[in-house]
C-alpha cells in the first residue's frame, strides 16, 4: 500500500538482485565500489564503478544527485551526465521517476550487468520478487483490477501502481507490492 | 503553421544559430538583425496599452499608484524595475490572465503568473473575478487585509500539483472564501522558491567548500556587488523574490553553464534563456563559448571562481544594449594575466 506520506526511495538492480535504499534515512548516500579504506553506503561491485562514483545529498528536504566524474560515469535520464564549466560539479535535482545506469559509459546499454536505478517518491509494502520473464513477448501486469499488457516492451520498462510496481529488465521482472506479471 | 510554432521555430532557429557565431562581429551582424530589444519591444506595448485603454496618462498614472512622470518615462523606454509594477500596470489595463503573463514573460522578463505564490493568487483571483478598473484597489484591499493575518508556515507544504492548485483556485467564489483557502494552504505559499533556494544552495555545497558551502560567505569572500550579495542574504533566509537578470547574475557568478541557468530559471518559474532578446543572445553567446573555449572537463583542481564573470564583463562591454550597463556593474573586472 502506498504510505500518505511522500518517502524518497532508491531502488537498485546489480547483477540481478534488487535493493531499496531508504534515502529519509540519512542526508546523505556515498555510492562507490568498495574497497578495505572504502566503504560507502551504496556499495556497488561493478569494476567499471569508481571507488568514490557519486553521492545522494538533501538539501533542505530536496534530493539531488552530485557525480564524482568517475572514468565511467553516469548516464541520468538516458542522457550521460557532464561536468559543469570548469569540471565543475552539476547537481542534479530529483524527480520521482528519475532512472540512474551507473558505470555503463557515455550510452545507456541495459543487459544482464547493467546497474540500474531509480528515484521514487512512493514506497511499497512487502518483500521484492523476481519471476523469470525470459523469451516473453507479450506481458500483462495486474495490479488490483487494473491491468496494462505490453508487447515485447524495451528494457528497462517500469510501472507503478498505487499499490504495488513491477520492473521489466528482460529475462527478470522484478515486482512489489499488490502487482504480478503473466506472460508468453 | 500557426503564430506560436513560428514563433518557437523562430527561437530555436535563432538559438541554433548564436551556437555556431565565431566571435561578438558575428554575432552582431547576423543575429542582431533578427530580433528587438527589450527596450524597443517595451516602448510599443506600453504605449498600446495606455491608448488601448482609452485612459489619459494621468488617469493611467493614478491608477496604478504612480507619477504621471514614471508613465512618461515608461513610454519613453524606461523599463519597470520590479514585477510588481508590471502586475499594477497588467490590472490598471484590465488584463485577464492570459494576457497578464505575456505582459510579465515578454515584457518584464518576469516570471508569469504562478498561483502558488502568495501575491500572485491574489492577483489571479482578481483577474478572474474582472472588476474592471477596480481591479488593482481589489487586490491591495485582498493581499492587504490577509498579508495582515497570515502566520508563516514553518511546516512541510502538502505534495500538490500546480494544476490542482489553479484549479481549486479558479473554483473559489468570494473573498471569504479565498481567504480561507490562502490560510490553509499557507505552507504552500512559503515554499513557493524552495526548490530554487536549494538548487543554489546545492551547487555552492558541491563546488565551493572553501566557503563551508555558505552562499553567503561565497558572496562576501568572492566580493560580490552590494545588490546581489542582498539577495544571497535574502536566499539565505528563503525571502528572495528572484528576478530575471540577478538569476542570470547569480549563474555567472557560479560559473555555471547554460544548462543550469536554464534550471534556475524553470525552479523560478521563469522561461529559460530567450535567443529573440538581445541581451540574452549576448549572454548564451557567452555561455556557449565558454564551454567551447577549454573551460569544459579541465583536469585540474583549482579554478577561478571569477573567470566566467570577467570574461562575460568584457563581451557585454562591446554591446550597446539597455540591460548592459547596469548588469556589468556586478561583475568583476578582467585581470591582465586573465583569460
Amino acid at each position: 500500500m502506498m504510505h500518505g506520506r511522500k518517502e524518497n526511495n532508491l531502488i537498485l538492480i546489480e547483477n540481478g538482485q534488487i535493493f531499496s535504499y531508504a534515502l529519509d534515512d540519512k542526508n546523505s548516500w556515498e555510492v562507490g565500489r568498495p574497497s578495505k579504506d572504502n566503504l560507502p553506503d551504496i556499495k556497488l561491485h561493478s569494476a567499471t564503478v569508481s571507488r568514490k562514483h557519486g553521492k545522494f545529498q538533501n538539501m533542505d528536504g530536496v534530493w539531488f544527485y552530485l557525480d564524482h566524474k568517475g572514468k565511467n560515469g553516469t548516464v541520468y535520464n538516458h542522457k550521460h551526465l557532464s561536468a559543469g564549466l570548469n569540471g565543475r560539479i552539476k547537481p542534479v535535482m530529483l524527480n520521482d521517476g528519475d532512472t540512474f545506469v551507473f558505470g555503463g559509459g557515455e550510452e545507456e546499454v541495459i543487459n544482464c550487468k547493467t546497474i540500474w536505478a531509480m528515484f521514487v517518491t512512493k514506497s511499497w509494502v512487502g518483500e521484492w520478487r523476481v519471476v523469470d520473464s525470459k523469451g516473453y513477448e507479450k506481458l500483462k501486469f495486474i495490479s488490483g483490477e487494473e491491468s496494462t499488457t505490453m508487447d515485447a516492451p524495451a528494457k528497462v520498462f517500469v510501472l507503478k501502481r498505487e499499490t504495488g510496481i513491477a520492473i521489466y529488465m528482460g529475462d527478470l521482472t522484478y515486482l512489489l507490492g499488490d502487482i504480478e506479471v503473466i506472460g508468453r | 503553421m500557426n503564430q506560436n510554432q513560428e514563433n518557437n521555430f523562430e527561437t530555436v532557429y535563432i538559438k541554433d544559430e548564436i551556437g555556431k557565431c565565431e566571435d561578438i562581429d558575428e554575432l552582431k551582424e547576423r543575429i542582431f538583425p533578427m530580433i528587438k530589444t527589450q527596450q524597443e519591444q517595451w516602448i510599443r506595448k506600453i504605449n498600446d496599452i495606455i491608448t488601448e485603454s482609452g485612459l489619459t496618462k494621468s488617469k493611467f498614472a493614478d491608477i496604478c499608484g504612480v507619477s504621471r512622470v514614471a508613465v512618461n518615462k515608461w513610454c519613453n523606454g524606461s523599463i519597470p524595475k520590479n514585477r510588481e509594477t508590471f502586475l499594477r500596470i497588467g490590472m490598471a489595463a484590465c488584463y485577464g490572465r492570459e494576457k497578464m503573463d505575456q505582459l510579465l514573460q515578454r515584457y518584464g522578463q518576469y516570471p508569469a503568473l504562478y498561483a502558488k505564490s502568495l501575491e500572485d493568487c491574489v492577483c489571479i483571483f482578481v483577474l478572474d473575478k474582472e472588476y474592471g478598473e477596480e481591479t488593482l484597489t481589489k487586490y491591495n484591499y485582498i493581499l492587504d487585509k490577509i498579508k495582515e493575518n497570515i502566520i508563516r508556515s514553518d511546516e512541510a507544504a502538502e505534495d500538490m500539483s500546480t494544476v490542482l492548485f489553479d484549479e481549486k483556485l479558479s473554483n473559489i467564489k468570494s473573498e471569504d472564501e479565498l481567504e480561507m483557502f490562502i490560510t490553509d494552504n499557507t505552507a504552500i505559499f512559503s515554499s513557493t522558491y524552495h526548490k530554487f533556494y536549494a538548487y543554489v544552495k546545492m551547487h555552492i555545497m558541491a563546488n565551493y567548500q572553501d566557503f563551508g558551502g555558505s552562499v553567503f560567505d561565497l558572496a562576501e569572500g568572492q566580493r560580490w556587488s552590494s545588490s546581489l550579495r542582498q539577495c544571497v542574504s535574502a536566499i539565505r533566509q528563503g525571502k528572495w523574490y528572484p528576478t530575471r537578470n540577478k538569476i542570470i547574475s547569480l549563474g555567472l557568478h557560479l560559473s555555471m553553464d547554460h544548462e543550469q541557468i536554464d534550471e534556475m530559471l524553470e525552479l523560478a518559474h521563469m522561461e529559460p534563456l530567450c535567443a529573440k532578446n538581445a541581451f540574452e543572445s549576448v549572454i548564451m553567446f557567452i555561455l556557449d563559448d565558454a564551454s567551447l573555449n577549454n573551460m569544459l572537463d579541465t583536469e585540474s583542481e583549482e579554478f577561478d571562481p571569477d573567470d566566467l564573470c570577467r570574461y562575460a564583463r568584457e563581451v557585454l562591454k562591446e554591446f550597446d544594449l539597455p540591460e548592459v550597463e547596469s548588469f556589468i556593474t556586478e561583475l568583476p573586472e578582467m585581470d591582465d594575466d586573465a583569460w
